[in-house]
């Protein structure tokens, strides 16, 4: 066993590991907002397993700069999906994004 | 079966069946939100398959889902604003 096969038998696990933390999060959580807390690190996840990739195939592969790709779409991706999926479900819940009466704090 | 498929077992069986189960149980944001795990999750499992079994121009379908799961769960939130 080789340098090479421990690094990416530990990126994997890690990568995996993150991935089921997240769908347990949003399993045990209730309400929107405490499920969407879980959804982020999900990219992260995914950078782990995509630098595994990139180490056992080498970056210039056509899997390994694919990997790299992936790993950037969803870490660009991801923010922007929690952002609108919370917005969407306060117009949903309240009809406007500006503040109720009993949240706004008295002076 | 080499630790890539395995990993791609482990995400399917312990990813994305809680994805599913809320899917099916919650209410339809909390769904919404499963459903952007589920793709996150079905992502990486496409590209754990293509490493796991050597066929490396099977990555690109995991690029591809992973730009339309994005394009989808738009359209999705788009008209979840709303009480229909």
């Amino acid at each position: 066993m080789t340098v090479t096969d421990v690094l990416v038998a530990v990126l994997l696990i890690l990568g995996v590991g993150i991935e089921l933390i997240c769908c347990l999060g949003v399993f045990v959580m209730s309400g929107v907002y405490d499920r969407l807390h879980y959804t982020g690190p999900a990219s992260f996840g995914a950078v782990l397993i995509a630098v595994a990739v990139v180490v056992r195939e080498g970056l210039l592969s056509q899997i390994g700069t694919k990997a790299v790709l992936i790993a950037l779409v969803l870490l660009i991706v991801s923010p922007v999906l929690v952002h609108v999926t919370a917005r969407s479900a306060r117009l949903r819940e309240h009809g406007e994004l500006q503040a109720q009466p009993h949240e706004v704090e008295e002076p | 079966m080499n630790g890539w498929v395995l990993a791609a077992i482990v995400l399917v069986l312990g990813g994305l069946l809680p994805c599913l189960v809320v899917s099916l149980r919650a209410s339809e944001m909390e769904g919404l939100v499963a459903l952007e795990l589920a793709g996150v999750i079905s992502v990486l499992v496409l590209l754990l398959l293509a490493e796991g079994f050597q066929r490396q121009p099977f990555v690109d379908l995991a690029l591809v889902l992973a730009v339309l799961s994005f394009v989808g769960t738009l359209a999705f939130v788009r008209y979840m604003e709303r009480e229909i």
